[in-house]
């Protein structure tokens, strides 16, 4: 589920609250409270998170809305709330159940009627009608399966203005602190999914460059031994809450994965997304992310895929015949050029990013009805993000 | 000599015994090697016509088409594929017993891995998870880790086993064989069909006998559901997992050894360290290390792996290791992937051979060869080239990752490779590994005995110098000559156990195509309203052929009788009138001249 986990209006003081509680993942979680978090600001309601369970509990715990009053139920009314909420959820899954029993059930008479369909007995002009019929039947269980919102693009547009109690505050500074981070330092946060030499040559410019960079995100890819790269994914030092602090005091973030940019959305990290496989799914939404796009691999034959080729129906139906090369060493640096000057002297577009960005809307438009992921992160109302695809990559592009 | 029928689930199994046929070939036997399926992916069908054109001994064909094939039978249950044709086939019983034996076989399967020798092994079960239809998991998933529960459902399926009957297409293909062994291979594919050729031969009295083809063929695959009279293995780790894993008596089990490895042991390089290091663009000057690729099951995603292996070598201290060479050979069914590789900023490193070469073109082992001789050391995660590689004597070394969990520690044959006298140089990680391949390039060459151990004991059990393909061909003889054992055919029992399964087998059809079950239930009301509909199309059409014309010739008739008749009517009147004239002529003409006008 990519929309938000949908709140139920609730009173408090007089006052409407919306109410919800964020999926345990914590990019999701990030994601349902933002979207939350711009609902009550719109309708000038309160917001009240309940804690899920797993790593989002701390989420929950330590944020408040400077815009937005954050309710923070106890005892009877708490209750009553996570019972209420009980219920709604509860009608959200059967909804969702249901949908899902009538897309299989149309599916199911779809196959029922082209088995019929394909009877020499039954008269021809029938078998005719059946076979219509039969298509009209799957058309209408593919939509089925595909109707939920878009990703909710618009209402992570504008940042919410968050603090974070001071208790979380203080208990990841000096967790941050002892793992090496200098107290005052410029800090990078860098997520490292690619290639471990092009990682290490983008640390060697950023340590350069007077920062610290704190790699955050799952240990999987590795240890990575760079002078100056602290690294926060080891057992010992990590946290969601010192990931979320990591984050919240760093210049600008560089992420490689979906999670990471939904909780740099939280923090509203500038943030540059490195390595993106399609150009919905991780286009940035606010005007303080960049991309990059890795490049694309034809299996069969080892071309290279333009980057038209992305903004095709081509390329949705046959991802199994592509992989993908991390991007460059070149094009890292000349992003993380792009995102210095950014977060420095503000952000604004090439025409060329401007022209990709109109590129990517209107293929999202186009490919909406027919690719069901890009229904689900294409555009929401023609509306993909303010971010833009990084320089580099963007003139080759136009 | 003995005529032999081999039945080989496709050609890709031929060179695993091609060198044991042509053996069997120059010792006098005459072999016929039947496929069940074709297969192109690696270039086996040449692999196959060369085999059929090497001796006159040597005959190559297809076997009896079945019913429906494990392939038809999965894809049926892919309830997301849109297929035509297939649907409209009506059901024959042969249709029906051949779902329910695959689906006995594969449930077969899977209640294996429910065994505590495969506790870890959640990859293997989940493999023969995607091929059963959904229901059977829900209905199994809970019970099988309950041994009584699985030893029950067990027993059952080996009844059913029994009571399936096979085709008179397979009894008369074997009649026309008349071989005096029948050998099959691998035979423990998951819901393998070659059981069939296994029961039908024991019931026409024929011997027969599984060739177990590869390593890890009788630990990572299916069960040898229905044991065969003999069993050759490649040695004597195989003789425990035969006899553990999978019942089979130790006497009918035979160790020949790997007679797929024998050119290894022979083969000499075609050229010389510095030419074959220019020939894939490595330094001469450095050693270099071998990285051999895994298949997709041991391997989907190797390339971020090999990106951090490399990146690991090249930031080690010391210069001789982050110099050394590294040459990646791609695992031929697993090449594409290694088209993202991208090592055009790494000095000395190269990937070779060329991603999409044929793996049957001439030359291709001699480059394989090369590679192996050259190199200093050979890293993979799990492959047989890491047996290929002791064989020729290069160290060996591996990685536990992660990431292939699954296929290292989740496999019972990465244990040969690793436990007690296995080969393999095992690190818990890359530090740890880049300190191995350190003691490696400075010269620690410890550890060649244990390599000549392993190769004897798991490759060569016969001595290091004995081919295992002549030993297959003599054991194989041996077999042949022995007098055929007596016909077992149904008895009474199981001819009327058939009534009673036949309903099951229909049911393992219906169910095998992962439908929900109101599917069913559904269905007749659905075709009586498609007939129902019919009826009016029916009426229509019958209206069209039949009563349409039919009217047609009536109103014609009736308007031409009406035509005709007012026509003759119309004719008569003329006539009638013309006469009447003539009488009023003649009566005028009679009465002028009686009245003397004229």
């Amino acid at each position: 589920m990519t929309t938000g986990a949908r709140a139920f209006e609730a009173t408090a003081d007089g006052r409407p609250v919306l109410v919800v509680r964020p999926d345990p993942s914590p990019g999701q979680g990030s994601v349902d409270m933002l979207c939350t978090l711009a609902r009550a600001r719109a309708r000038a309601a309160g917001a009240c998170f309940l804690a899920p369970a797993a790593d989002a509990e701390s989420l929950a715990a330590s944020v408040s809305g400077a815009d937005v009053p954050v309710i923070r139920p106890a005892g009877w009314r708490k209750a009553w709330l996570e019972s209420r909420w009980r219920g709604s959820a509860a009608v959200d899954r059967a909804r969702t159940q249901c949908r899902a029993a009538a897309a299989s059930g149309l599916h199911e008479l779809y196959r029922e009627l082209r088995r019929h369909a394909g009877d020499q007995r039954v008269p021809a002009a029938l078998r005719r009608r059946l076979r219509d019929a039969g298509h009209r039947s799957y058309e209408r269980s593919v939509a089925l399966r595909a109707a939920q919102a878009p990703y909710p693009r618009r209402l992570l547009r504008a940042a919410s203005t968050i603090t974070w109690s001071p208790a979380m505050l203080e208990h990841a500074r000096a967790r941050v602190e002892a793992a090496g981070v200098p107290a005052g330092a410029p800090v990078v946060a860098f997520e490292v999914r690619t290639r471990p030499d092009i990682a290490k040559a983008a640390i060697r410019d950023l340590v350069a460059d007077g920062y610290a960079v704190v790699r955050i995100g799952d240990p999987g890819a590795g240890p990575l031994r760079q002078p100056g790269l602290i690294d926060l994914t080891t057992a010992t030092a990590w946290s969601l809450r010192t990931e979320l602090f990591v984050l919240a005091i760093a210049r600008f973030a560089i992420i490689g994965s979906l999670a990471r940019q939904q909780l740099a959305y939280l923090t509203n990290t500038p943030s540059l997304t490195i390595d993106a496989a399609d150009p919905f799914t991780l286009y940035p939404i606010r005007s303080n992310g960049l991309l990059l796009f890795a490049t694309g691999v034809d299996l069969d034959s080892g071309r290279e895929l333009a980057f038209d080729e992305w903004l095709t129906e081509a390329y949705f139906r046959n991802r199994r015949s592509v992989g993908y090369r991390g991007v460059s060493t070149a094009e890292l640096r000349a992003a993380i050029r792009e995102m210095q000057q950014g977060v420095a002297h503000g952000w604004s577009d090439t025409d060329a990013q401007r022209g990709f960005r109109i590129r990517v809307v209107e293929a999202g438009r186009a490919l909406a009805p027919v690719v069901p992921s890009v229904a689900e992160w294409g555009p929401d109302d023609d509306f993909i993000g303010d971010g833009r695809l990084a320089r580099v990559q963007a003139e080759r592009a136009s | 000599m003995s005529r032999l029928l081999f039945v080989m689930l496709h050609p890709g199994f031929v060179r695993y015994y091609e060198d044991a046929l042509y053996a069997l070939a120059d010792a006098g036997h005459d072999v016929h090697v039947a496929f069940e399926i074709s297969r192109t992916k690696l270039g086996e069908d040449v692999t196959a016509q060369r085999l059929a054109t090497s001796s006159v001994r040597i005959t190559c064909g297809t076997t009896p088409e079945r019913s429906e094939s494990v392939r038809a039978f999965l894809v049926r249950a892919d309830r997301t594929a849109i297929r035509t044709g297939d649907e409209d086939r009506p059901w024959t019983r042969r249709d029906a017993w051949e779902s329910l034996a695959t689906t006995v076989r594969l449930l077969a399967d899977y209640l294996r891995f429910f065994e505590p020798a495969f506790r870890g092994a959640e990859s293997l079960r989940a493999r023969v998870e995607k091929r059963l239809p959904r229901v059977y998991i829900t209905v199994l998933r809970p019970i099988a880790g309950v041994r009584p529960f699985r030893a029950l459902v067990a027993a059952g399926l080996r009844g059913l086993e029994r009571v399936i009957p096979t085709s008179d297409d397979l009894q008369a293909f074997l009649r026309d064989q008349r071989p005096d062994l029948l050998l099959v291979t691998p035979l423990i594919e998951l819901g393998s069909q070659q059981v069939d050729y296994v029961k039908t031969a024991r019931t026409l009295g024929i011997r027969t006998a599984l060739c177990v083809a590869s390593w890890d063929n009788l630990t990572s695959k299916g069960l040898i559901r229905v044991p065969p009279d003999h069993v050759l293995v490649w040695n004597e780790a195989q003789v425990r997992e035969a006899s553990d894993l999978h019942d089979v008596p130790a006497e009918r089990i035979t160790v020949t050894g790997a007679q797929v490895f024998d050119r290894w042991f022979s083969m000499r390089p075609t050229r010389s360290r510095e030419d074959f290091c220019r020939a894939v663009g490595l330094d001469p000057a450095r050693p270099f290390l071998l990285y051999v690729g895994s298949s997709v099951f041991i391997a989907p995603d190797e390339v971020p792996f090999a990106e951090r292996w490399l990146d690991s070598l090249r930031s080690a201290g010391q210069d001789h290791v982050a110099g050394v060479g590294v040459l990646v050979r791609p695992h031929p069914a697993n090449a594409r992937q290694w088209r993202t590789l991208d090592l055009s900023s790494t000095p000395n490193a190269a990937v070779w051979p060329p991603i999409g070469t044929d793996p049957t073109s001439p030359g291709f082992k001699d480059d394989y060869f090369d590679s192996l001789y050259h190199c200093a050391a050979v890293v993979g995660i799990n492959t047989s080239a890491q047996i290929e590689a002791s064989i020729v004597g290069r160290p060996v070394l591996t990685v536990r990752s992660p990431e292939f969990a699954h296929s290292q520690d989740g496999t019972l044959h990465f244990r040969h490779l690793v436990e007690g006298d296995g080969v393999v140089q095992v690190a818990a990680s890359l530090d740890e590994h880049v300190r191995h391949v350190q003691a490696l390039l400075e010269g620690d060459g410890g550890g060649a005995d244990r390599a000549r151990a392993f190769v004897q004991a798991f490759v060569r059990p016969h001595g290091l110098q004995a081919p295992a393909a002549p030993i297959f061909a003599r054991a194989v003889g041996n077999l042949a000559a022995q007098p055929p054992p007596a016909a077992q055919p149904d008895g009474i029992g199981v001819a009327l156990a058939r009534g009673p399964a036949l309903l099951l087998a229909y049911a393992a059809w219906a169910i095998a195509e992962g439908r929900p079950l109101w599917v069913y239930a559904m269905r007749p009301v659905v075709t009586v309203g498609v007939w129902a509909m019919a009826v009016p199309y029916g009426v229509g059409s019958g209206w069209d052929a039949h009563a349409r014309p039919a009217l047609k010739r009536v109103r014609r008739g009736a308007w031409s009788a009406w035509y005709e008749s007012t026509q003759t009517l119309g004719r008569g009147l003329r006539r009638f009138a013309k006469r009447v004239k003539r009488l009023v002529r003649d009566a005028g003409g009679v009465a002028k001249r009686a009245v003397g006008l004229r």
